[in-house]
């Protein structure tokens, strides 16, 4: 059927969320006829039961949403290039899919099944590491985007979150990565370390004696060596160094090759034992003790979880100084750049 | 803790996903960095999907377009069986080129002279056995193991004598001639660097005796033994009339020894008798000078002049210069001409005895012409014929016209007076001369460089 926009139908109230009024007027002259067309034929959003004046409205909510990806402010619908570009930055089928369930629509949910049935499962099995825990963890989350749970009353859905910047099959994933790793630190009880209150517990809390007091001093050179180093050098060092990942691990999360994150390890390992050496030194100890007190290489933190228990304190010491580290709220930093 | 619950907490998934994917731009990136570098927990969520996600998310480094078969390419695939025959006929193509137009220089061998401090005496001792001496051992070894004694034996008779036609050698036993004076100079043994296949030639001695062609006598002169005339100082003649003659020369009376048998390959320098081979570059060694032998017919023997331009008292360039036996002529730009007779260390200049100026010098100025006695060369005038050559007589030795060569000593310009010099078709001028061409094309002869008739 050859869609032709009808600028006389209202925006339809069965899917999702409907456009404000104020933005009705602004919808209708919004997007151009030929670039709803191809967002048509593009999207397959037939197979996904949506109406035309549907798909036009759920079109025109997501560019209003982000303004057509300009400057809050601007005039979008004054330039179709910009809605163009806009639209193909954009998963637009999986998104327009996504949205389409989460309004409800049986058709949409049937081409969702068929689609991500088989890869959601084996992403659950993928993520626990077994296939009895994957299948639970699939169905919970099938169950969530149905939108059984309910928000103040509302039933809620979680694939309204997606904006279509990531497949939806990698948003799926990592969406049952949140759960898993959610249920998991609920289930083991183990307390968040960047939640935990005494996290931030400085060094002079702890117990006096010799070898506690050059550990203290150790740990204070380490957190302020730390701070001066970057973000990502933090993050190489937490991932290499705290969560025991791969090179090839971090190369692909990062996307760079493998030689490239051995090659920044070490040159920021090298780096980072010289500021400690140096801060330990300017705290009073000479070259050797300053050797003795870095226990040579940062790779014997790992190495003190085996010890006794009064090293593996000092160890969890030093690794919550890594910690430390943790911003703010992730929100604060983003700023009001998310929808 | 929730996601949902907590959303600001943490990214949400959908950016979490996003930096999985490499979807976020850098100023969105950078956040989610910083985060995940103290967050344990969205670490956790962030590997997790990666790995679960396994390759079908691929780093950014690794996704790169595969390469499009140009058209350039794919012609060249086709002929690529061909195109390494081609490329290896192009090199050789090209290297041959490269020799042609770069071709090597004459064989231009340097003969740097070995004791300057041992000049050789002529009268000091019998010429055969100082043509032997002045052979170094090496090669003496070598004659006398590849030659048989010369028949006859030293002949008692004083002016009488044979000389043995030296046949044209055979090209097996030049090639081992040439292999040994190679591995000779290689080694270092041989005092002269010559053209390998040119001392070859030279050492060259007939295997078997060859019955004498000619035999002339002359007066006894004192000093002078028989020779072969040295191709050396012919510079003029022809390849094809190289064929060394045969000449028998008379023993010096004063030295009271027969004449012995004369080698085929000997040069006479200043009435002594030395081989071609050993002794007349030998005794040249014994000169300081660095002469150059020139480019030669492979049948031939070598020519002399000055491997470098000598400084000249004018200051100014050598532009031609002749050596014969220990005389060295030079004409420099100017047209002035130098004589010198101790191997180029003191040059003199010559009184120009023409008109104009001389513009090149070389010696000898004739072939075919031999020193002998002039009994021999009456003689032997029907033996040898060919060089139709002839000078004026200046004097009244028309026929037998007196030319030694030049003497050792350098004061002795003067020939010696029972030397003979004949030429061996018919009477004639003198040989061994410096010939000299003026501007006005008029040719100058000289036995000694200093003194000069117009030819």
């Amino acid at each position: 059927m050859e869609y032709l926009p009808n600028v006389e139908i209202l925006p339809s109230q069965t899917v999702g969320t409907a456009i404000p009024a104020e933005l009705a007027p602004a919808a209708q002259s919004a997007i151009s006829p030929a670039l709803l067309a191809e967002l048509w034929r593009m999207c397959d959003a037939d197979s996904c039961g949506l109406t035309h004046p549907e798909f036009e409205q759920m079109v025109l909510r997501i560019g209003m949403a982000q303004n057509f990806g300009l400057a809050a402010g601007l005039a979008a619908e004054a330039m179709p290039a910009q809605q163009s570009v806009f639209f193909a930055g954009l998963r637009m089928a999986d998104l327009v899919l996504a949205r389409a369930c989460a309004g409800g629509s049986e058709r949409a949910w049937e081409r969702f099944i068929t689609l991500y049935r088989e890869p959601l499962l084996r992403a659950g099995i993928a993520i626990t590491g077994n296939e009895t825990l994957g299948r639970e963890l699939a169905d919970a989350l099938y169950a969530e985007l149905y939108g059984l749970t309910l928000r103040d009353g509302e039933r809620r859905c979680p694939l309204d979150s997606y904006s279509g910047r990531g497949s939806l099959i990698g948003w799926l994933r990592t969406t049952l990565a949140q759960r898993h790793v959610d249920r998991h630190r609920r289930t083991h009880r183990e307390q968040p370390l960047d939640e935990s209150g005494d996290c931030a517990a400085t060094p002079e809390e702890a117990a006096p004696g010799p070898d506690h007091q050059a550990v203290s001093l150790l740990a204070q050179v380490v957190h302020e060596a730390l701070g001066k180093e970057g973000p990502e050098e933090k993050l190489l060092l937490a991932s290499y160094y705290l969560d025991g990942r791969k090179l090839h691990e971090i190369a692909a999360v990062l996307g760079v090759h493998e030689a490239t994150v051995s090659r920044k390890l070490k040159r920021v390992t090298s780096a980072l034992r010289k500021q400690i050496v140096r801060g330990l030194e300017r705290k009073g100890m000479n070259r050797r003790q300053a050797e003795e007190a870095l226990s040579t290489d940062p790779r014997d933190l790992t190495a003190a979880e085996h010890r006794d228990g009064a090293a593996d304190r000092e160890y969890l010491r030093l690794k919550e100084l890594l910690q430390s580290s943790t911003p703010g709220p992730f929100k604060e930093q983003t700023g009001s750049t998310r929808s | 803790m929730h996601p949902m619950t907590q959303p600001d907490l943490h990214p949400d998934a959908d950016t979490l996903n996003a930096f999985v994917e490499h979807a976020l731009s850098a100023p969105e990136r950078g956040p989610v960095i910083t985060h995940m570098a103290g967050c344990k927990r969205c670490r956790e969520i962030v590997y997790l999907a990666q790995a679960a996600a396994g390759p079908e998310v691929t780093p950014a480094f690794a996704v790169q377009p595969e390469p499009r078969p140009r058209r350039f390419s794919a012609v060249f695939a086709r002929w690529r069986v061909a195109l390494v025959p081609a490329a290896a006929l192009a090199s050789v193509g090209a290297i041959v080129l490269w020799v042609q137009l770069h071709p090597a220089p004459g064989r231009m061998e340097t003969a740097k002279l070995a004791s300057p401090s041992a000049p050789h005496s002529p009268q000091a001792a019998p010429p055969g056995v100082d043509s032997e001496l002045a052979i170094p051992p090496r090669i003496r070894q070598d004659r006398a193991a590849a030659t048989p004694p010369l028949s006859p034996p030293p002949q008692p008779e004083p002016r009488r004598g044979h000389a043995a036609k030296k046949p044209a050698p055979p090209a097996a036993e030049i090639n081992q001639l040439t292999a040994a004076t190679l591995s000779e100079q290689r080694r270092g043994e041989s005092p002269i660097h010559l053209d390998a296949r040119s001392a070859a030639m030279a050492r060259y001695v007939p295997s078997q005796p060859v019955p004498p062609r000619a035999v002339v006598t002359s007066t006894p002169p004192p000093a002078l033994t028989p020779f072969e005339a040295s191709p050396l100082a012919d510079p003029l003649r022809s390849a094809s009339e190289r064929k060394p003659k045969t000449v028998e020369g008379l023993p010096s009376p004063a030295s009271g020894a027969a004449p012995g048998p004369i080698p085929g390959n000997a040069v006479a320098l200043h009435g002594q008798l030395a081989p071609i081979a050993a002794g007349g570059p030998a005794q040249m060694a014994a000169q300081p000078a660095q002469l150059e032998l020139a480019p030669q017919a492979t049948n031939g023997f070598a020519l002399m002049r000055l491997a470098r331009r000598a400084k000249l008292p004018s200051g100014l360039n050598t532009v031609s210069s002749a050596a014969l036996l220990n005389r060295l002529l030079a004409v420099d730009s100017a047209g002035s001409v130098f004589l010198s007779q101790d191997g180029g260390k003191r040059w003199e200049m010559v009184k120009p005895q023409w008109s104009g100026k001389a513009i090149t010098v070389h010696a000898p100025a004739q072939n075919g012409h031999q020193l002998l006695t002039g009994t021999a060369a009456r003689e032997d005038s029907t033996a040898v014929s060919g060089n139709s050559q002839k000078a004026p007589a200046e004097d009244g030795s028309a026929v037998n016209a007196p030319a030694p060569p030049p003497p050792a000593d350098a004061n002795a310009a003067s020939p010696p007076e029972n030397a003979t010099l004949i030429s061996t078709a018919a009477p004639g001028p003198p040989t061994l001369l410096f010939k000299l061409v003026t501007d006005r094309r008029e040719v100058w002869v000289s036995l000694d460089g200093k003194v000069w008739r117009k030819q």
